[in-house]
């Protein structure tokens, strides 16, 4: 016997219609519980732990960095400037993720649903301020993925977390946000900077601190959180203790001994940097290297010459600049670095570096020549961005 | 932003422009010792460094019978080595530097090697002389008779007392005991109130003959013929050779009495010539306790003298220009009055005034 298609459609309509209900007892939770295996309490709190963990990391995987081929919206943008967001809300919304992590959160970003509400909308009529080397320009800010954008990203089911701006709250944060925050991204910039430091004497024994300042200039790539940095300062550094001797006797038809006594004023240098940071929220570590040349100075220099014939006998004192002798031009200094970016396109950081040429010619000096001379530079650095058209 | 980045730049630049505008401070570097010697006198040791412990280069010129010593000294206001270099070529009247330099001949000049003698009776006719006084680069030698026994060049005046009691006065250049390189007999006769003169070349070819009496000129060639008159007059005789040298002679003439002619007496220079010659020749002395030590005053036969190198080193105090020459030599030395030598032995980078 065999059942026609009509029958079986009219057998499971009759059934549908028929009213199933199932009378609940409670006996039949205890007769559940003795099939299942023995509880442990540590099972529980792996699963409590377990669970939180991939709820924040489900959160947070719309916060991390995106790499710069994925933002092409703004809410990646956004996302990018959370790692400015003071520290409590940072620690919310931008924890950094796993690469195994990453992976899992790819799967489930992929099941979201991309859906754009009203408030979205209205973010994108909100006008940006200028961040500098650290934001995008506006036209891509805010910007939502056209088919075009979509396919040039390729990222189309990696849009994140539609479901954030839904929340009011987070709302409100990433639009604080993006007034406070600093988005660290791929770009170029100026910078101007002005620096003041400190430094030992360069020569030993000396207990003395020459101050030095100056101003400067460089360009600044940035590359996801990796800044790398170029550029030089013109430094002016004043000294107290600077005081070289050089002798000199010259024989001819009997002999003249010449004294130099050089007492250094001020040094004028052109100083190099090549560092680079790796930035973490407002914070940026630094690596990196201080090559100065020396260029003029201001020293007071008096001569002696005392010959054997009276008319060679002279001693006159005499103020001049751009002599450099007894002082090696070229200088070197490993710097270690932190910066704390006040503002997007402001920071303010610390250098502190080691001489490792002597900068003395031994020569001129009774002393030696100091070799680590320690020194500390604070500056203060504006960010000029600058883009390529 | 673009504009303040601009101005920036430029500041900086200018900066940069501003700060390597150098001012130039000469430095004096030291240097090693320029003028040295090192040595062994008589057994002990001799060192000298110019401008150590007391010790200077001096550099000058001397002038020797009339000859330039070009000298250097070496060593303390108590002790020092002196060398000098003859001057040569003296007959030329000009000091030649190429010749100087190039001509120093490593062997020492030595005392007694000339003789140069001369009577009144060898350019006058005694029979109107009564007296000859001979004056030697200014200075009163005696009468009648002229002996000369140290190279040099002398300038010898003749002082004639004829028997009239006239007076005349000859003067001629001697060169003793050094090189002659062109030499004349000039032969002259009065009579009449006439002079007749010619000239007749012994070394040399001659090119020309100027005559002049009392400075003035009156005629070329090598045969004169000129009214004098009765007074004694001067008649100078300009000889040019084909070498380059001139020559001038002097001599007295008297249209009407020729017995007072005086003839050329610098011919006679080149009658007492010897084999010494003493043309660019070296001069040791050695100064120690107040003792003065010669090497002219040695034969110094066996003396060994190196010259090897002698280059420009630059001006002295007086404006002089020095050179400087590295020496080695082993020689003796001896004292005035003593015929006892002494062996000195050293090398020097020396100094010398040369100009």
């Amino acid at each position: 016997m065999s059942w026609t298609d009509n029958e079986i459609d009219e057998l499971f309509r009759s059934t549908a219609k028929e009213e199933q209900t199932v009378n609940y007892k409670s006996d039949y939770w205890s007769e559940m519980e003795k099939l299942l295996p023995e509880k442990k309490s540590g099972k529980d709190l792996l699963w409590i732990m377990t669970s939180i963990l991939f709820t924040v990391v489900l959160f947070t995987a719309f916060w991390r960095p995106q790499d710069h081929k994925t933002s092409a919206i703004s809410i990646a943008s956004n996302q990018k400037n959370s790692d400015y967001v003071k520290e409590e809300e940072n620690d919310k919304l931008s924890e950094e993720i796993s690469p195994v992590k990453e992976e899992e959160q790819q799967i489930e970003r992929n099941t979201l649903i991309f859906s754009i509400d009203d408030d979205l909308l209205k973010m994108q009529s909100y006008q940006m301020p200028d961040y500098g080397f650290y934001s995008k320009p506006h036209d891509q800010m805010l910007q939502l993925d056209s088919p075009a954008n979509e396919k040039e990203s390729g990222m189309v089911n990696e849009l994140p977390t539609m479901d954030i701006y839904s929340n009011s709250n987070t709302q409100k944060t990433l639009l604080s946000l993006q007034e406070k925050a600093i988005m660290p991204s791929t770009g170029h910039a100026f910078y101007f900077q002005s620096v003041v430091g400190a430094s030992q004497s360069l020569i030993t024994p000396s207990e003395n601190i020459s101050g030095s300042y100056g101003i400067g200039a460089g360009y600044a790539l940035r590359r996801g959180n990796f800044v790398f940095n170029s550029g030089v300062n013109m430094m002016i550094s004043n000294h107290s203790d600077l005081y070289l001797t050089r002798t000199a006797k010259v024989y001819g038809f009997g002999s003249s001994v010449y004294t130099y006594n050089f007492n250094y004023r001020q040094l004028f240098e052109l100083e190099g940097l090549i560092e680079a940071g790796y930035q973490h929220n407002r914070s940026e570590f630094k690596i990196g290297i201080r090559p100065s040349y020396l260029m003029s100075s201001r020293v007071v220099i008096n001569s002696k010459g005392e010959g054997l014939n009276l008319s060679d006998e002279s001693t006159q004192d005499k103020q001049v600049y751009s002599f450099t002798g007894g002082l090696k031009r070229f200088g070197l200094k490993p710097t270690l670095g932190y910066a704390y970016h006040l503002k997007p396109d402001l920071e303010l950081g610390i250098n502190a570096g080691v001489q490792v040429i002597k900068r003395i010619d031994e020569e001129y000096v009774l002393g030696d020549s100091r070799r680590f001379a320690v020194d500390a530079q604070i500056y203060l650095r504006k960010n000029i961005s600058w883009q390529k058209k | 932003m673009r504009g303040i980045g601009k101005i920036g730049i430029i500041i900086l630049g200018l900066l940069i422009i501003v700060s390597c505008k150098k001012e130039k401070i000469e430095l004096q570097d030291s240097n090693e010792p320029v003028f040295t010697l090192n040595g062994n006198f008589n057994g002990e040791e001799v060192s000298y460094i110019a401008g150590d412990d007391g010790a200077y280069m001096n550099t000058y010129t001397s002038i020797v019978n009339g000859v330039n010593l070009y000298s250097g000294t070496i060593g303390t206001a108590n002790s020092s080595v002196s060398i000098g270099i003859y001057n040569g070529n003296l007959d030329f009247n000009q000091v030649v530097l190429q010749d100087v330099i190039g001509s120093i001949a490593p062997l020492l000049a030595q005392q007694n090697q000339v003789f140069f003698e001369i009577h009144a009776s060898d350019f006058l006719n005694l029979s109107y002389v009564q007296d000859v006084e001979w004056i030697v680069d200014g200075v009163n030698t005696g009468s009648d008779e002229l002996a000369i026994t140290e190279a040099g060049k002398y300038q010898v005046c003749a002082v004639i007392t004829y028997n009239d009691l006239t007076i005349d006065t000859l003067c001629n250049q001697l060169i003793i005991g050094y090189a002659v390189h062109a030499e004349s007999n000039v032969l002259i006769n009065t009579q009449s109130g006439n002079v007749t003169a010619s000239v007749t070349p012994l070394i040399g070819d001659i090119s020309d003959v100027f005559w002049y009496i009392d400075d003035n000129f009156v005629g070329n060639g090598l045969y004169f013929y000129q009214s004098v008159g009765n007074n004694t007059r001067e008649l100078h005789c300009k000889i040019s050779y084909t070498n380059g040298l001139v020559q001038d002679k002097y001599m007295l003439v008297n249209g009407s009495s020729p017995g007072k002619n005086a003839g050329d007496f610098s011919v006679l220079q080149s009658l007492f010539a010897t084999n010494y010659k003493q043309d660019y020749k070296l001069l040791v002395s050695l100064l120690k306790n107040g003792v003065e030590y010669r090497s002219d005053l040695i034969p110094n036969n066996s003396a060994q003298i190196l010259l090897d190198n002698i280059s420009y080193f630059g001006k002295n105090s007086n404006g002089k220009e020095v050179y400087k020459a590295d020496i080695s030599m082993s020689i003796e030395l001896g004292t005035v009055g003593s015929s006892n030598t002494y062996p000195f032995e050293f090398q020097t980078s020396f100094g010398f005034e040369i100009e």
